[in-house]
């Protein structure tokens, strides 16, 4: 018995000792090619094998049930491996294919102001125009349809002809000398961000959640270009977000930056009153008023209160051999106050926080639930967390919010052994010494 | 690099001296004064903790200037605490306690970047686990630190004074790191749950990130190992405690200075 739990002990350590120069290798890989590494089939089956080994260890070595600080910390982190297990990208392949479950593990959504959104894209780092289901010509457009294998011909939302798909073979658009040529199908197509930025095509291991065909287009001209045409570009969730408002807020009291075609001239606190001596090139800027938060009524400015979300500065400028004017610098528009084509002031505030005013919607429009998200301030709902990650500002002055979505699947299990490893580790090496001696002590007192 | 001419600035660089004074006395075994200039210079970091906290209104660990402050003040009562509950000696000359204030409390004096001015932070470091998660790592680095340092000494085959009954080195070393080691975790953890609410993911596999687990491995490896052969292997159980510091001292600087990896931690 005693070789027996030597023997899980030097297998424990060997896994730990493993999994150290994982982490190192991991670590000089940096964190996209680590989380690929880690995620790959021969770690999973680390994983599994480490995690058995814990749990086996907890049923062969009697001091791990008998001390609950050691038996709470192992528990923890089978805990730990079984539930980040269960909410890795496999593990979400392996849901939908044996469970049923159409989770998307991580995803991103985007949604313009007033409008409501249930699309989620599944490629990571992929800009969203990329991922098209149909290509448009003048009169008709084709689509990929994954359970035929064909491609569609359609026109006025009516299918009119159908070809098969076959790799290689030359399928004609009968628009003079134009046709494509299927060159690869991806069962599950994302998109990888390459050293120099560009977006590069690849199958996301796992089950076919994104089935698509990438072709070759060639035109009348004879131009060669690549497409991608994706059946289910999109995985829809069952209700709509809509975005209601979107804005930026700022820390208070601007900063004045002043810059020219060379680079900085000057930069320190808005101070109103002070005058600003940039030198004889430049002249004299003298800050009059610093708004946070500027509000235009009819012709009057006014600084309203509360968050910080249209910061200004108004300034007297005295370029040489010019009259003094009255300008101002708009945090929004960082060339509003261009100087005599010399030099531009800016007001520069640091961002604070992206907020997003959501609601949960069903089609017919009845919100099922609202809520205000912020950085570090998620939205949870229907079993994913939407987070806001960046923004688009749109032609129209409004903005489109951009949120990543991620799956609860697993977390609570994770989270669970957490608290459990976490507790039973400060339970073991901390607690567990100042009661042996609250209890030794009153012992030795009654021996004495 | 920068002098901060202040108040604040002043008790900071007061208490470095001190540390540095009583440090030097400690090597030379002038062991009374030595222990009376680092209380003074206690002293002098308590002060400039109560002052910050006074000047902005709340307890101050909510940047990494403050939590330095608040680390170089706890120096003391770490070393009181070590020595008075958990028997632990200061190892030779007594000196690797004031040289720890010294580095922990450097950064708050001289370096820019931690700077005394209230910090305009980016949207995701405004959490209320910035200043735990800093904390919570701060203190068990400086717990390790001193465990290391005490393993240094059971290699070079030091041995505590006898007169002072405390625990002999090996001993004093596994002590240490069970002291630290909850923290450790307790930082891993809460890191977690913050990269949840920031970013979505308990785990990004990012260097920073990575370090910081080997470092846990490398201790949990450490009390895996000495579970298994207790006392007998003494010097491979002290070169452990050295290896997990090691690791922490990378997961600490090489990731930041070095622009070797790319990753997330890019502010801390």
């Amino acid at each position: 018995m005693k070789k027996f739990r030597r023997l899980m002990l030097w297998l424990g350590l060997i896994f730990i000792a493993l999994l150290t120069f994982f982490s190192i290798y991991g670590a000089f890989q940096g964190a996209d090619k680590a989380q690929k590494f880690f995620n790959s089939i021969p770690l999973a089956v680390y994983w599994a094998v480490f995690g058995v080994i814990i749990a086996a260890s907890i049923f062969l070595i009697p001091r791990l049930v008998k001390l609950p600080g050691l038996l709470a910390m192992h528990v923890g982190c089978v805990l730990i491996i079984a539930g980040s297990m269960w909410g890795s990208q496999a593990g979400h392949e392996m849901q939908r294919k044996y469970f049923g479950s159409a989770r998307i593990q991580s995803s991103r959504m985007s949604i313009s102001e007033g409008y409501a959104e249930d699309k989620l894209y599944l490629s990571e780092g992929s800009s969203v125009n990329q991922l098209l289901n149909s290509i448009k010509f003048d009169r008709f457009s084709i689509k990929y349809e994954y359970d035929t294998q064909n491609i569609n011909f359609i026109s006025d939302g009516k299918t009119f002809r159908k070809e098969p798909v076959v790799i290689g073979t030359q399928i004609s658009l009968g628009i003079e000398n134009s046709y494509i040529i299927p060159v690869h199908f991806f069962r599950n197509l994302g998109f990888n961000k390459t050293v120099d930025g560009k977006e590069q095509a690849f199958d996301r291991p796992g089950g076919g959640s994104n089935p698509a065909l990438e072709i070759k287009l060639t035109d009348h001209n004879g131009k060669e270009s690549t497409r991608f045409l994706a059946d289910t570009s999109f995985y829809n969730l069952p209700f709509l977000i809509r975005l209601n408002d979107f804005r930026i807020e700022y820390y208070k009291d601007p900063k004045l930056v002043v810059l020219d075609e060379k680079g900085l001239i000057w930069s320190g606190p808005a101070e109103v009153g002070k005058a600003i001596d940039l030198g004889p090139e430049f002249g004299i800027i003298t800050p009059t008023r610093v708004f946070n938060n500027l509000i235009a009524n009819n012709g009057v400015l006014t600084d309203s209160e509360g968050p910080a979300m249209n910061p200004a500065i108004e300034i007297l400028v005295d370029f040489p051999g010019q009259p003094q004017v009255k300008r101002y610098s708009y945090q929004k528009f960082p060339d509003s106050c261009i100087v005599a084509k010399k030099f531009v002031i800016r007001c520069n505030s640091t961002i604070s926080d992206y907020i997003s005013v959501l609601d949960i919607v069903t089609e017919d429009g009845k919100v099922l639930a609202s809520k205000c998200i912020e950085v570090n301030k998620p939205l949870h709902y229907g079993g994913y967390h939407f987070y806001q990650s960046s923004y688009q500002p749109l032609a129209n002055g409004n903005y489109a919010t951009i949120l990543s979505v991620t799956s609860d699947s697993g977390l609570y299990c994770v989270f669970a052994g957490f608290f459990a490893m976490c507790g039973g580790i400060v339970y073991h090496q901390w607690l567990r010494s100042v009661f042996k001696k609250k209890k030794q002590k009153p012992e030795a007192q009654a021996q004495g | 690099m920068e002098i901060k001419y202040t108040i604040q600035g002043l008790l900071i660089y007061i208490a470095i001296a001190a540390y540095a004074v009583g440090f030097l006395l400690a090597i030379f075994r002038i062991k009374k004064v030595a222990g009376f200039v680092y209380f003074l210079g206690f002293g002098s970091a308590l002060a400039a903790f109560i002052y910050r906290g006074l000047h902005v209104g709340h307890i101050p660990m909510q940047n990494l200037f403050e939590v330095f402050v608040t680390l170089g003040m706890l120096v003391y009562p770490i070393t009181l605490f070590s020595r008075k509950v958990l028997r632990v000696p200061g190892g030779p000359g007594d000196c690797a306690d004031m040289l720890i204030g010294i580095i922990v409390l450097f950064p708050a004096g001289f370096v820019a970047k931690f700077s005394a001015d209230p910090q305009q932070l980016p949207p995701a470091l405004q959490c209320w686990l910035f200043a735990p998660h800093v904390a919570v790592y701060m203190l068990s680095y400086m717990i390790m630190a001193k465990a290391a340092f005490l393993a240094g000494a059971r290699i070079a085959g030091a041995k505590p004074a006898p007169e002072e009954n405390l625990l002999a080195y090996e001993d004093a070393t596994y002590r240490m790191v069970c002291a630290g080691f909850p923290l450790l975790t307790l930082g891993l953890i809460l890191g977690s749950w913050w990269g949840k609410l920031a970013w979505g993911d308990y785990w990004g596999w990012d260097p920073k990130e990575l370090w910081s687990l080997v470092s846990w491995l490398v201790y949990l490896g450490y009390f895996h190992f000495r579970t298994m052969y207790g006392k007998k292997y003494p010097k491979a159980n002290s070169t452990l405690a050295i290896l997990g510091m090691v690791a922490i001292i990378i997961t600490l600087l090489w990731v930041n200075l070095s622009k070797l990896f790319p990753g997330l931690h890019s502010y801390a």
